[in-house]
């Protein structure tokens, strides 16, 4: 009975927040703007075979290199190939795979950053040496040295962006948690003898989420970015895979005739990222103001 | 201050010996057998191989290696290229040059347009020029770097033809110093406006303006030099902005310079190449960011108190 008083009190100052937090997004004209385009977007990734009029994979369903036209609202590439099916289906690459790069980065970085500023001590100390060897990697750099390692391919590049994304949440997290474990919730969840662990997963986890939450929107914005920046480099998604950076990438050496080609997926991938922005912007507003600065 | 200097220094040394070990470690879990990449497919007796072997130290167990590459790292050797056979060194010192000046581009126009925005609407706030300027820092936070690269090319450099594409001098820079520098001009455009925000709620901006100071006084001799303290902070992560950039640009135009030096290493495999070069990028940017703090507590004696506590 207790313990769920406990729970409850923990808990519940979060809950009612989210409702507000919501709505505070839909009234801001910027986080709407945002969220429509995104949502667009997401809509275009997941119903791609109805909504593209072509196979995104199928050569010469037109003329090589062909302008925009009805027949093919964004023109055709070098094979014959509709940029506008393409680039619907793009989404479904670039904007999981940032998603991914980023649940990664979030998930280890928050539970390493979780545990070690909970448990303190020499834990602590090791830890944040180990966060602030990892920050002293500039992250592009550190993420190609990971695909060097891995291999190429869009899998490894989310590993890659993901390890090098872990200490951003990790600090940040476990200077979430020293102050949330200085209050007394805490102590008494201890004192009516909640375990470590139940401590962390139901009492420290749920109040850190405002802070987890900012971060990975704004982290998801770069997370977008890097990944097509590798796969721009080469190192990422491989042809014809239709990743957005990817054929910005197979776009090289044909855009000066047929710009169509590096236009529209460059636009794609510019929205994405602009309507993340939008929202992350917002919502550091509304949850977390400390986040937000700096960042 | 002395004391303060000295352990600050003495505190990056685990923090590099930690990085390069790691490095080491890291590219030690490469799949495959560097002698095959060495040899690049060309066949090869076994005692062509042993020999190469050899030459590299291969035949040596990791530890020992590990020592040698630290004993050699500390003295600026970090081995040879596997595909020119050369010190990695040489090409990186040749390389230099380029990235250095595409840095500097970016920088200056991070640096020029950025801080102007970022005053333009801090200082007037909710106006026209406010949210004009926050539209464009956004563009430039939310812009890919080669998309805007291949834009600019195709427009400024094809159909008007304003700017040369590739070439040395300071016209051929001017596209690759944009590109790089976009996106520093929105982030530090974002980061002055929010600064100027805070630092006009101030007490002493009140005092200033109560006994009788004129606006544009407040504004450029107390309000702006106040905010510029965080931006100035975040002089390492703009340093790694420009490195992102960097890589970006170079192929994009491609430029000489180190980024476009480390992709192609990454993408022939060249180990030894790719070890140095991140060797060289990390320990800059934790120097550099030694650098930034020990400043930063030259200009705000607080951080340096409330550090040695």
């Amino acid at each position: 009975m207790s313990v769920e008083l406990v729970q409850q009190t923990g808990v519940s100052s979060a809950k009612p927040r989210w409702r507000k937090v919501v709505r505070q997004l839909v009234m801001n004209p910027g986080a709407f703007i945002g969220a429509l385009i995104l949502l667009v977007l997401v809509f275009g990734a997941l119903f791609a075979p109805w909504i593209a009029p072509y196979d995104w994979n199928e050569q010469w369903v037109g003329p090589r290199l062909a302008p925009p036209s009805t027949d093919h609202f964004f023109g055709t590439d070098r094979f014959g190939r509709d940029v506008f099916s393409r680039m619907i289906y793009g989404g479904r690459f670039s904007l999981s795979v940032g998603i991914a790069t980023v649940l990664f980065s979030m998930i280890i970085g928050s539970l390493f950053g979780v545990f070690i500023g909970y448990t303190g001590g020499r834990v602590d100390h090791f830890g944040v040496m180990a966060i602030d060897v990892m920050l002293g990697f500039p992250p592009i750099v550190l993420a190609i040295l990971i695909v060097a390692v891995l291999g190429v391919g869009l899998p490894n590049v989310v590993v890659a962006v993901g390890i090098a994304g872990i200490p951003r949440f990790a600090r940040v997290v476990r200077g979430a948690t020293l102050a949330i474990k200085a209050r007394p919730f805490v102590e008494a969840t201890q004192a009516i003898g909640a375990g470590h662990f139940r401590v962390m997963v139901w009492h420290l986890i749920p109040n850190v989420l405002p802070t987890i939450t900012v971060l990975a929107t704004l982290n998801l914005a770069g997370a977008i970015i890097s990944t097509a920046s590798l796969s721009f480099l080469g190192l990422g998604a491989q042809p014809p895979t239709p990743e957005w950076g990817a054929m910005l990438y197979q776009s090289r050496e044909f855009y000066r005739f047929a710009p169509w080609n590096m236009i529209f997926p460059g636009l794609a991938l510019f929205l994405s990222v602009m309507s993340v922005n939008l929202m992350g912007d917002r919502l550091s507003e509304v949850l977390d103001p400390r986040v937000s600065k700096g960042h | 201050m002395l004391r303060y200097l000295i352990r600050r220094v003495i505190g990056v040394i685990p923090v590099l010996f930690i990085s390069w070990s790691l490095i080491f470690f890291v590219l030690q879990l490469t799949p495959g057998d560097p002698v095959n990449l060495m040899l690049a497919g060309r066949p090869a007796s076994e005692e062509v191989r042993e020999n190469t072997r050899r030459l590299l130290g291969l035949d040596k167990p990791v530890h020992v290696r590990y020592i040698n590459f630290l004993w050699k790292a500390v003295r600026g050797d970090l081995g040879d290229s596997y595909r020119t056979r050369q010190p990695v060194i040489t090409e990186i010192s040749a390389q230099l040059r380029p990235t250095l000046e595409l840095a500097a581009g970016g920088l200056v126009i991070g640096l020029l347009f950025g801080v102007s925005l970022g005053v333009l609407s801090g200082i007037r706030p909710n106006s026209w020029w406010d949210t004009g300027a926050m539209v464009f820092a956004l563009a430039g936070i939310s812009m890919p770097s080669f998309w805007s690269a291949m834009l600019l090319i195709f427009f400024f450099g094809l159909k008007l033809g304003w700017f040369p594409i590739v070439g040395e001098g300071l016209p051929a820079l001017v596209m690759p110093a944009f590109t790089t520098g976009f996106f520093l001009v929105g982030n530090l455009a974002r980061l002055i406006r929010s600064s100027i925000l805070e630092v006009m709620t101030e007490d002493y901006i009140r005092t200033g303006r109560a006994k009788g100071l004129g606006h544009w006084k407040v504004v450029f001799k107390h309000a702006l030099r106040n905010a510029m303290i965080p931006p100035v902070t975040l002089l390492g992560v703009q340093f790694a902005l420009l490195i992102g950039g960097a890589v970006i640009t170079e192929t994009v135009f491609a430029r000489p310079g180190l980024g476009r030096l480390l992709v192609t290493s990454v993408l022939n495999k060249d180990f030894p190449m790719v070890q140095a070069l991140v060797v060289y990028t990390t320990s800059a940017y934790i120097m550099l960011n030694l650098i930034v703090d020990v400043l930063y507590s030259v200009i705000d004696p607080r951080i340096r108190d409330a550090r040695s506590v």
